[in-house]
């Protein structure tokens, strides 16, 4: 360690006392300012359920969802299903004609 | 085909399209009104957190004024004698001078923001554990609400396929009989239930007024 960095160190550690006394001059209005600016995080924070009966509720409707969608598609489904049976079926009837 | 079974199989198939979903009708703007909700459940979302943001800036703003108004001229005055400045500042090497006086304020504002930090960092960090719970408690219901969202759409799918299923069927009409039935039933239970409610009122104040001419007989 040289010598300026030595200086620099005891600098630190005066500036360590200097702030400790300035703390200690202030100590009332410091307790006062941390008083004024502390939240009551528990009267600020919104009081709502919590995420696992979301969770619980969301999973049971989207349950629900997929059933209505599912039965909503019943016609295009069925008419799909027509159209790939027809498809198929007049497949068959050209290898036939090959065999 | 039996036509017994033939004869049983319409009213069946009405039996089943009502027990999809009832005779409740779902009309498009309640899709339209959920979805609303949530667009602007996100708006209102925006808004706390700013107003989050503004509280705690206020807070730090009142920190910081004290904090240069008050704390660092007590440090300094104090550092100015005991990290020797003036000494430093009357030596006879200009280079040397030059070396301590940046030293000594380069210390000073080490210290001063490190003290700086130390009396912002429990108001950030109150900050931003509010932030997290709205921001948590934002999401469920923005997620809840789509999921709502999603479900009255499938609904009103179904309803559009009932509707098809009963076109076909030529009977959509019976189901808007039966609603408008239902809807007539339920308001005339609700007038009847008026008149009892005013009935019971003319009893009550019956009652009170031989009551008072008993008293006035005695």
């Amino acid at each position: 360690m040289n010598e300026r960095e030595e200086k620099r160190n005891r600098l630190r550690q005066h500036a360590w006392e200097s702030a400790q006394r300035a703390d200690e001059l202030l100590d009332g209005e410091l307790q006062a300012l941390r008083n004024a600016t502390r939240s009551d995080l528990d009267r600020l924070r919104p009081r709502v359920s919590d995420t696992a009966n979301y969770n619980q509720l969301i999973a049971t409707v989207d349950e629900a969802t997929r059933r209505n969608e599912s039965l909503a598609q019943l016609r295009t489904r069925l008419e799909q299903l027509g159209t790939q049976a027809l498809r198929i079926g007049k497949e068959a009837v050209n290898l036939l004609k090959v065999v | 085909m039996n036509p017994a079974s033939r004869h049983f199989r319409k009213p069946l198939f009405i039996v089943w399209l009502f027990a999809i979903m009832g005779c409740a009708s779902i009309p498009k703007e309640v899709v339209e009104l959920s979805y609303t909700v949530g667009h602007d459940l996100d708006a209102v979302h925006s808004s706390y957190r700013a107003l989050i943001h503004t509280h705690f800036e206020g807070l730090r703003n009142q920190t910081t004024n004290f904090f240069e108004t008050r704390w660092v001229p007590t440090f300094l005055e104090d550092f100015i004698q005991n990290g020797g400045l003036i000494q430093s500042a009357q030596g006879s090497d200009p280079k040397l001078v030059l070396e301590e006086v940046q030293d000594w304020a380069e210390v000073a504002v080490e210290t001063i923001e490190k003290k700086k930090q130390s009396l912002l960092a429990p108001i950030n960090a109150d900050e931003a554990a509010l932030v997290k719970s709205v921001d948590e408690a934002f999401a469920n219901l923005i997620r809840a609400n789509a999921t709502i969202t999603a479900h009255l759409n499938s609904l009103r799918k179904v309803q559009e396929v009932q509707n098809e299923a009963l076109k076909a069927l030529k009977l959509k009409e019976l189901r808007a009989k039966i609603n408008d039935g239902l809807i007539l039933a339920s308001d005339r239970a609700k007038q009847a239930i008026e008149k009892l409610k005013e009935t019971e009122g003319r009893i009550d104040a019956a009652e009170k007024k031989k009551n008072l001419l008993r008293e006035k007989l005695k």
